[in-house]
């Protein structure tokens, strides 16, 4: 396996007095997609915000490359070369969705976000036609191409995308997750994708997690879960049908 | 009393208001925690102009800049000293409202401890003072002076808040903040910074009414007390969690109290005008029952389906 770009060792983590991570220790590999499944409830999104300093580490260590970030405020590790698209709340709804732009582009320079605003909005052209209307006002598949889009606009080493085709199309989905495994193919980045439709996402990993109950209780090739009948039977219902 | 004398007052004093509940909706829209301190920030700003008016014959006008920053500077130690520290221990509404109300005492206090000291040292009064300016004469016109400061005042404050919270990198990520910190956290926004940014401006607007004041209205160390009922009538008729809330809750609260006490006093029913504090109290509890997000609330509802067309 390549070396790993991100890691997490013995990871426990939660919210205030809540422990919802239990011992979760993973290598992300680097210029790969890792793909992170499991039920509702299951601790995936909770991953995410702890590697980015959103929610609160009970014990564990995070590493970026060889620098530890455990703990350090999101501000910071947003600086350091990671973005991410949280599942809920992505866009900010007061703002007009120019203004959103401009938001997800806080740490680059004017010429830089400028450009970035033309790359994103050829990937989503539908977002030209707001670019005054209030983000608030958008509808559901708008938003997340919003959020998607604002996700993009720093194009950092690392991408952590929390279901990212929630709320679009089966057309759009395809290609968004189009999208994604572009930026892996053609531009190298290090993707972490966390998807509740498996299939879709486990087609374009190199890697994957599967989570429950706040622990990780597969990780391996990702492909493989598709391929192989049982495992894909045990872990994701992929094909389980009652007998 | 005239007509004309009449309005410059409600004018004057709605101004005043304005900006006051302006200072007061930026601190809550931040934090979501009412500051019970924020009527403070009117005496301190009073306090600094007439200090530097007693040393060192300072017109009062002149030093609403300095009223600003040193009101601005204890809404900001407040953020950094009281609200910071208790809110990372994971103490919520309740325990931080008690905490305001013993900020406020302090600062208060503090401010009735200095004029106390000020008046025994320099023999002069610091207490129910008042500075008058008089008038300026515009166009033939005599325009009372607190009203042309107080209408100039808040039309610089009113331009230059559009401009920087429209046009600006640091208020469009102000106002990012307001609407979703975490958001604003995973852009790289550094949101403690922010919102000290946004106590330090609520805290100097409030303040740099102290200075008119002083020229409008017999003050006292009491005086941003004596005011704060008003100030969140203003804000909480107009809309605490808008900013065009407070313009219209500080002119409608304004209005109402100087009018309102006026008619009162007249016979038939000849009110003593002490009781006209009793006019903005009964507008907030109207408001908390029949508009509790006040008038602003439904002006965007009407701006709503206009966009829609
Ligand atoms: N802000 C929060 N405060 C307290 N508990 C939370 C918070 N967010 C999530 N939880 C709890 O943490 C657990 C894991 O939630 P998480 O959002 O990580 O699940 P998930 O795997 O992303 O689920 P989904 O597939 O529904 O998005 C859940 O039990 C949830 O109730
Ligand atoms: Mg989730």
């Amino acid at each position: 396996m390549e070396a790993p770009v991100l890691r997490t060792e013995d990871l426990n983590a939660g919210y205030g007095k809540m422990h919802i991570l239990f011992d979760i220790t993973l290598a992300f590999p680097e210029k790969k997609v890792t793909v992170i499944v499991g039920p509702n409830g299951s601790g995936k999104s909770t991953l995410l915000k702890t590697i980015f300093g959103l929610a609160k580490v009970i014990s564990g260590k995070i590493y970026l490359k060889t620098q530890e970030i455990t703990s350090k405020p999101p501000h910071d590790i947003a600086k350091m070369g990671i973005a991410y698209l949280p599942q809920t709340q992505n866009i900010f709804e007061n703002l007009s969705v120019q203004e959103n732009l401009k938001m997800a582009a806080y740490t680059l320079s004017k010429e830089e976000a400028s450009a970035k605003v033309e790359e994103v909005l050829s990937i989503f052209p539908l977002l030209r036609a707001y670019m005054k209307q209030k983000a608030g006002k958008l509808s559901g598949g708008e938003r997340q191409m919003l959020a998607t889009a604002m996700a993009l606009m720093r194009s950092p080493e690392i991408l952590m995308f929390d279901e990212p085709t929630a709320a679009l199309s089966p057309k759009i989905s395809h290609q968004l997750i189009n999208i994604i495994r572009d930026l892996n193919t053609k531009k190298e980045k290090t993707i972490i994708l966390v998807e509740q439709n498996a299939k879709l996402a486990l087609e374009i990993s190199d890697y994957a997690v599967i989570m429950g109950s706040g622990r990780v209780t597969y990780k391996g090739e990702g492909r493989k879960l598709l391929e192989d009948p049982e495992l894909g039977a045990l872990y994701l219902g992929l094909r389980a049908r009652q007998q | 009393m005239p007509l004309a004398n009449l309005l410059t007052n409600a004018f004057t004093y709605s101004n005043m208001l304005v900006l006051m509940a302006l200072g007061l909706t930026f601190s809550y829209i931040t934090l979501k925690v009412p500051n019970f301190a924020q009527g403070d920030f009117i005496a301190v700003g009073a306090y600094v102009a007439y200090t530097s008016y007693v040393l060192w014959d300072i017109h009062p006008y002149l030093t609403i800049p300095l009223s600003f920053h040193v009101s601005g500077a204890i809404s900001l130690l407040m953020f950094l000293f009281v609200f910071s520290p208790l809110s990372k221990r994971g103490f919520k509404l309740t325990e931080l409202m008690i905490a305001y109300f013993a900020a406020e005492m302090i600062i208060r206090s503090a401010l009735l401890i200095y004029t106390d000291y000020m008046q025994s040292s320099l023999s002069k009064y610091f207490s129910n003072i008042l500075i008058p300016v008089g008038q300026v004469e515009i166009g033939g016109y005599e325009i009372s002076s607190p009203l042309l400061a107080s209408f100039i005042l808040l039309l610089t404050i009113l331009v230059s808040f559009l401009i920087i919270l429209k046009y600006t990198k640091l208020g469009i990520a102000l106002r990012a903040v307001i609407q979703n910190p975490e958001l604003g956290r995973v852009y790289g926004v550094n949101v403690e910074k922010m919102y000290a940014i946004s106590w330090f401006l609520a805290g100097g607007i409030t303040g740099m009414t102290g200075p008119v004041i002083l020229t409008f209205f017999p003050t006292d160390p009491n005086i941003g007390w004596t005011f704060l009922i008003r100030i969140f009538a203003a804000s909480i008729v107009g809309g605490i969690d808008s900013m065009l809330g407070a313009v219209i809750g500080g002119y409608f609260v304004g209005m109402s109290e100087v009018l309102g006490i006026y008619v009162l006093s007249q016979p038939p029913i000849g009110l003593q005008p002490v009781y006209r504090v009793v006019i903005p109290f009964v507008l907030m509890i109207a408001a908390l029952l029949i508009m509790p997000r006040g008038i602003a609330s439904k002006l965007e509802g009407i701006s709503f389906r206009r966009e829609r067309k």
